[in-house]
């Protein structure tokens, strides 16, 4: 089967998307950018192959088996993928501790280290059989780290292996399962997967099909941040700019104004009727505003970036935040708190603050027009895509607002339309 | 921004200054040019008596205007030479270059004359020849996007900052850059018979002394005459005289013209404020959206 493959580099996250000869979309796969977008940019390829097996497994069984066996199985996928990453992070601490200098150590901390990962395995094990497991993020640093934390923190003994110690080895030791090529690829784990669900007949042939298919990409197109650093001619390389905007389109096809807000930049893109860039603004240097902002805030506040909507969406008044700086982000919250605010309440009034900075990107970009579609990391937030319709409303009157789920996907899909008609 | 006063405090030295009303409606009025005279009779021209010890000697003036007209005769020449396709000069980085010794310090004199004489007749070879500028990545001869550029150059990564838009194949055809120093394309010349009155109106006259209709103008005059295929604004943080007002033309360029303009930020003297990645990014995205609306168009 002819394909194209599209890859947005972000600055925190790498999207893949994959379109079939129809161009309709085949597969796709998002990771952290992990300051190494070589890597990035394979794992979120891969990734995106993946899915793209899936999609074919799910087009071959559809008469065959019932689409909840196919989630099963791809859930048991997910975890035989989780485990495999888990036993090489285990792996990598155990050898980490033949290392340490404190002979005597050595034991208590095997041992800690084997409880922590025994349970860890235990509570995964728990979440796939739970029919609505608790949302978490999509990537193995943070889902690994915050079970480790938190089990680390239990077992800890600050007269003996402490929780501290414990906290060094896992640091140590993620960043080199994050960056290292591992084998998580459909053919290394659909077997396992298989026989965790109890090897469906229904299935078997359409496993066997999926697995089989040649994908054979006939173009790829890169965008995003770190675009430059793809081993493509500069023909294959485009705008973020231009794929958010075709993108976009593709996604609501009435699409006139476009607002991306990404890690480092935000950018308001205005588009004609074909998708095509008519006018644009984006921040200067300076990224004030942007994802990384309520990223710094996540970190101070010490919880994770999808938890941020969530609390902020359970203010009661709005706090009025003048400085979007970055930089300044952990200082403006302390002072807050330190003025008797509620957390929620100065959530809320960051979420505020970035999408005004946002509004005035839009209005030197000539406007809002109908219809209007966000895009990017930060429309996964919920509390900023209520601030926008508020401010949207309030500025523009009655505009259709769309925000698709797949919104991180915005720029990936764009390259990959590119790729389509770089191949066609 | 007190550029002189600081200059004054750091070197110890005479100032003198002509106060140059802004045209603020549009036109240089009978009174604005009898205001800066009286400055230039009263306070400018005892001054530097002054300063050099040697008497105010109006012959030698009127011939140093009549020279500097020769010579914005060929600089005229030089800057319409980018009305050719391809065009032999970059408009923008390159007319720094040839602006320079007229706006400093060989305005009026027989080496100025000579200097504009010989660029004057190498651009005239290149036309002839059909080859573009020569910019510091070699010769630019395959001209992809002849521009307009609005706003001063970056001087802290100029290089750099002309690379961007040579590596992409574009050229400048015009900028308003290159009129800080006089507005000699429309036609302004120093009259050699009215000394002090044509210094008057040089100062009057220069680009950011006009209003924001006026520059306006000026712009979209350029688009049309040098048939270009967008312009870009690169607003920097450290003038105002520019900054101020560029979205206002910005908007209202595209409005009378109906292309797309691009805007970038950056500053003329401040290295912290020149982010290559941003530019670059803002600078690819408008070369591809000028080809997406070219391929659009033929589809």
């Amino acid at each position: 089967m002819k394909c194209v493959v599209g890859i947005d580099l972000g600055s925190t996250t790498t999207k893949a998307v994959i379109l079939d000869e129809n161009r309709q979309s085949l597969g796709r796969g998002i990771t952290n950018s992990r300051s190494n977008y070589d890597l990035a940019a394979k794992v979120a390829r891969d990734e995106a192959f993946i899915t793209a097996r899936f999609n074919l497994l799910r087009r071959h069984a559809e008469k065959t088996a019932n689409s909840a066996v196919l989630e099963h199985l791809q859930h048991a996928f997910r975890l035989e993928q989780h485990l495999h990453q888990l036993k090489r992070l285990r792996t990598l601490i155990e050898e980490e501790i033949d290392h340490q200098q404190q002979n005597g150590l050595r034991a208590p901390m095997r041992a800690a280290i084997g409880q922590i990962f025994e349970k860890i395995e235990q509570e995964e094990q728990l979440r796939f059989e739970d029919p609505d497991p608790p949302r978490r993020s999509d990537f193995f640093r943070d889902a690994a780290g915050s079970a480790y934390t938190r089990l680390a923190e239990q077992i800890g003994d600050p007269s003996a292996v402490s929780f501290d110690m414990l906290l060094g080895l896992y640091d140590k030791c993620i960043i080199r399962v994050e960056n290292e090529p591992l084998a998580l690829g459909f053919r290394d784990h659909i077997g396992s997967a298989l026989r965790r669900i109890g090897n469906p007949a229904e299935v078997r042939a359409g496993v066997e099909a999926a697995a089989e298919t040649r994908l054979d990409e006939r173009a790829s197109v890169g965008t995003g941040y770190g675009r430059a650093r793809l081993p493509f001619p500069k023909e294959q390389i485009r705008s973020e700019i231009l794929c958010h905007g075709l993108g976009a389109h593709a996604m609501f096809s009435d699409t006139r104004t476009v607002l991306d807000i990404g890690g480092q930049d935000t950018k308001a893109i205005q588009v004609d009727e074909r998708g095509i860039v008519t006018s644009f603004q984006m921040n200067d240097r300076c990224a004030a505003g942007c994802g990384r902002y309520l990223g710094y805030i996540a970190d101070e506040m010490n919880i994770g970036l999808h938890e941020l909507g969530p609390l902020a969406s359970g203010c009661q008044r709005c706090v009025k935040i003048n400085s979007t700086c970055t930089v300044f982000a952990g200082a403006e919250l302390r002072e807050r708190l330190s003025l008797g605010e509620r957390r929620e309440d100065i959530l809320a009034g960051l979420h505020r603050a970035i999408v005004i900075r946002a509004m005035s990107l839009l209005a030197r970009s000539g406007g809002v027009f109908n219809e209007f579609t966000f895009t990017g990391g930060v429309a996964r937030n919920e509390a900023a895509v209520g601030a926008l319709r508020e401010l949207i409303h309030e500025n523009y009157g009655e505009i259709t607002i769309n925000i698709s789920p797949e919104s991180i996907y915005t720029g990936a899909l764009g390259a990959a339309l590119f790729a389509w008609e770089v191949a066609n | 921004m007190k550029w002189f006063e600081l200059l004054r405090e750091e070197y110890d030295c005479p100032t003198v200054f002509l106060q140059v009303p802004y045209q603020g409606d549009g036109q240089m009025t009978a009174e604005h040019r009898e205001f800066m005279v009286r400055q230039l009779h009263d306070s400018v021209i005892p001054a530097l008596e002054k300063v050099t010890g040697r008497k105010y000697d109006e012959e030698r003036l009127r011939e140093n205007l009549a020279l500097s007209r020769q010579a914005e005769d060929d600089l005229v020449a030089v800057l319409h030479a980018a009305k050719n396709k391809p065009s032999p000069i970059d408009s923008y980085f390159g007319a720094v270059y040839y602006v320079g010794p007229i706006f400093s310090a060989f305005r009026g004199t027989p080496e100025g004359v000579e200097y504009y004489r010989a660029l004057r007749h190498e651009v005239e070879q290149r036309v002839a020849a059909g080859r573009g500028p020569v910019t510091p990545d070699g010769p630019l001869d395959e001209q992809k996007y002849r521009l307009v550029v609005e706003g001063p150059p970056n001087w802290t990564n100029f290089r750099e900052f002309w690379s961007m838009f040579a590596d992409e194949g574009a050229v400048v055809v015009a900028s308003t850059y290159a009129k800080v120093g006089g507005v000699y394309d429309f036609g302004f010349r120093h009259d050699p018979g009215d000394p002090l009155g044509t210094l008057a109106d040089y100062c009057s006259g220069c680009y950011t002394n006009l209003n924001l209709p006026d520059r306006i103008e000026m712009l979209v005059t350029y688009l049309s005459e040098y048939e270009a295929d967008g312009f870009i604004i690169n607003s920097v943080k450290s003038c105002n005289s520019f900054s101020a007002g560029q979205l206002m033309m910005l908007r209202e360029v595209e409005r009378r013209t109906g292309v797309p303009g691009g805007f970038i930020e950056s500053d003329l003297v401040d290295p912290r404020y020149f982010s290559a990645a941003n530019i670059k990014n803002r600078l690819e995205s408008y070369f591809q959206m000028i080809d997406a609306r070219r391929a659009g168009v033929k589809a």
